[in-house]
């Protein structure tokens, strides 16, 4: 069971190295927001198609596209009702309150469109290895990708204490929603309490393993910059202070 | 802390814990993209009380890693920061407010107790919900005042409704496995401030004076009027008025 979005293709956006990504992503969410005018933000929405396009990442915005649209909604109505000035289109709504609601939109979409196409060219491990390599201490980095690891396996354990107690003729699936969730709080003891225990056991384990033992350590994945990274960078840097020059 | 294998894993615990409890009700959005329904917010007290700094990292871990089903952006940042908060500020100011006699004193058995849980979870739902906030307006998404309420009372509702119980649940067992934060950490590494009143004190003046602050200027303060929300957004005195008192806030948690 993975509920992650990556997904193994063979593109030149998942060959590039983790840190690569890492620092396009940082850089698409700074071309993302710069924009002061629509033009702008649609420049910069397009890069992130391309960009997305490149990893073959649409099978997975495909998925979250009702996501999008809502998010879209709801922000172009929030910002919609602020007062900002010009012409009154219809009720309290002005001009530049809508236009400013549809770039911040445009602005938000282009952030979670570079997140999910990160999200859908580099696994979970290269993520860990590439925030290590940046520069970010291990320990911290091991909890982030074994808690990445244990999410499933917490699913996988609540999942078994609910089916173990349905056939003991728990009804999780009648009544209203306030029964329904009261259902549900007896199940928490056990699911918490088994999965906490196996923490216990998993410490135990990665000390007999040298966990922390103070010698400098290595990892199955080996980075190594390429070329292809390289080039990358540097399309990112111009396209960084292109959109910086148009935005100031 | 982070030379304990046991709190390095229980930081791990914490994270998957809070992000498997947070991504099935993705699809239930208060607003859309940064906040949704989320009974899974008690976890971040819960378990900042019984790990200590071990929960705090895994509040911000799992928070993270809630964001990475669909909502990874900016405001995954204020996200991390915020929740790291979240888990922090309740276990800092628990044996300081006059009830529990000390951080370790965890047991929930009196209503004073129940009362102090409470106190700890609004304070700790609060800070969350300042952070984020403030953090929001700065890369102006979305205004303090729509925001940041939101994720205070969403907060608030699922620690005060589930937190006690959950606390009753687990402390006792946990205790007895010797997997609460102070039978793991050795005395002389456990996290003790120089004073821990003042900086509890300072920990609530951080936290209400830079909610009402935000809340109030994001509003328009004086001249707040019907579909005038939010009008502080498009000036930069939100962040700037209430970064004196994230200031403070970050002050009162090294002293506490």
């Amino acid at each position: 069971m993975n509920p992650y979005l990556y997904e193994s293709k063979n593109t030149i956006i998942h060959r590039l190295d983790p840190r690569t990504k890492i620092l396009i992503l940082m850089a698409t969410f700074v071309i993302a927001l710069a924009p002061s005018t629509l033009p702008h933000a649609f420049a910069a929405v397009t890069l992130v198609i391309i960009y997305a396009s490149l990893g073959r990442a649409w099978p997975v915005i495909a998925r979250m596209r009702n996501f999008l649209v809502i998010i879209t909604v709801f922000t172009i109505l929030v910002w919609g009702i602020i007062p900002r000035g010009g012409e009154i289109l219809w009720m309290f709504i002005r001009r530049e309150s809508l236009v400013f609601g549809v770039l911040t939109a445009i602005k938000i979409d282009a952030i979670l469109l570079a997140g999910m196409v990160f999200l859908a060219t580099t696994r979970n491990e290269e993520i860990t290895i590439g925030l290590v390599k940046m520069g970010a201490p291990y320990v911290m980095c091991f909890a982030f990708s074994t808690a990445l690891r244990l999410v499933p396996t917490f699913a996988q354990t609540g999942s078994t204490v609910v089916e173990a107690q349905k056939s003991r003729g728990l009804e999780l699936d009648t009544g209203g929603l306030w029964k329904r969730m009261k259902s549900y709080v007896p199940l928490m003891t056990p699911i918490f309490l088994v999965s906490i225990r196996n923490a216990n056991l998993m410490a135990l384990a990665l000390e007999a393993r040298g966990f922390a033992a103070g010698k400098s350590r290595t990892f199955y994945i080996q980075l190594k910059m390429r070329l292809r990274d390289w080039i990358a960078l540097a399309l990112t840097a111009v396209l960084l202070g292109v959109s910086l020059y148009i935005a100031s | 802390m982070w030379k304990y294998t046991k709190m390095v894993v229980l930081a791990a615990v914490t994270a998957a814990f809070y992000a498997a409890l947070v991504i099935p009700l993705k699809g239930i959005p208060i607003v859309p993209g940064f906040t949704e329904f989320r009974p899974g917010a008690v976890i971040p007290v819960v378990f900042g009380l019984l790990f200590s700094p071990a929960g705090a990292w895994g509040a911000a871990f799992g928070n993270v890693i809630g964001d990475f089903f669909g909502t990874f952006g900016i405001g995954t940042v204020g996200g991390f920061f915020g929740n790291f908060f979240y888990g922090l500020v309740g276990y800092k100011v628990w044996g300081s407010m006059g009830i529990a006699s000390s951080p370790e004193d965890l047991a929930i058995d009196s209503k004073k107790k129940a009362l102090n849980f409470i106190l700890a979870a609004i304070l700790s739902s609060l800070a969350c919900a300042e952070l984020i906030a403030w953090w929001l307006e700065l890369v102006r998404i979305l205004p303090f005042a729509a925001i940041g309420p939101i994720i205070a009372v969403n907060n608030s509702l699922a620690c005060v409704v589930l937190g006690i119980m959950l606390m009753g649940l687990l402390y006792k067992r946990l205790n007895r496995w010797d997997l609460v934060w102070f039978a793991i950490m050795d005395e002389k590494d456990r996290p003790r401030g120089l004073s821990p009143r003042i900086g509890a004190a300072l920990i609530w003046l951080g936290v209400l004076g830079g909610f009402v602050a935000g809340v109030a200027l994001s509003a328009g303060l004086a001249q707040t009027m019907l579909f005038k929300i939010g009008t502080g957004a498009t000036t930069p005195s939100v962040v700037l008025g209430v970064t004196p008192f994230i200031i403070i806030l970050i002050i009162g948690c090294l002293l506490a």
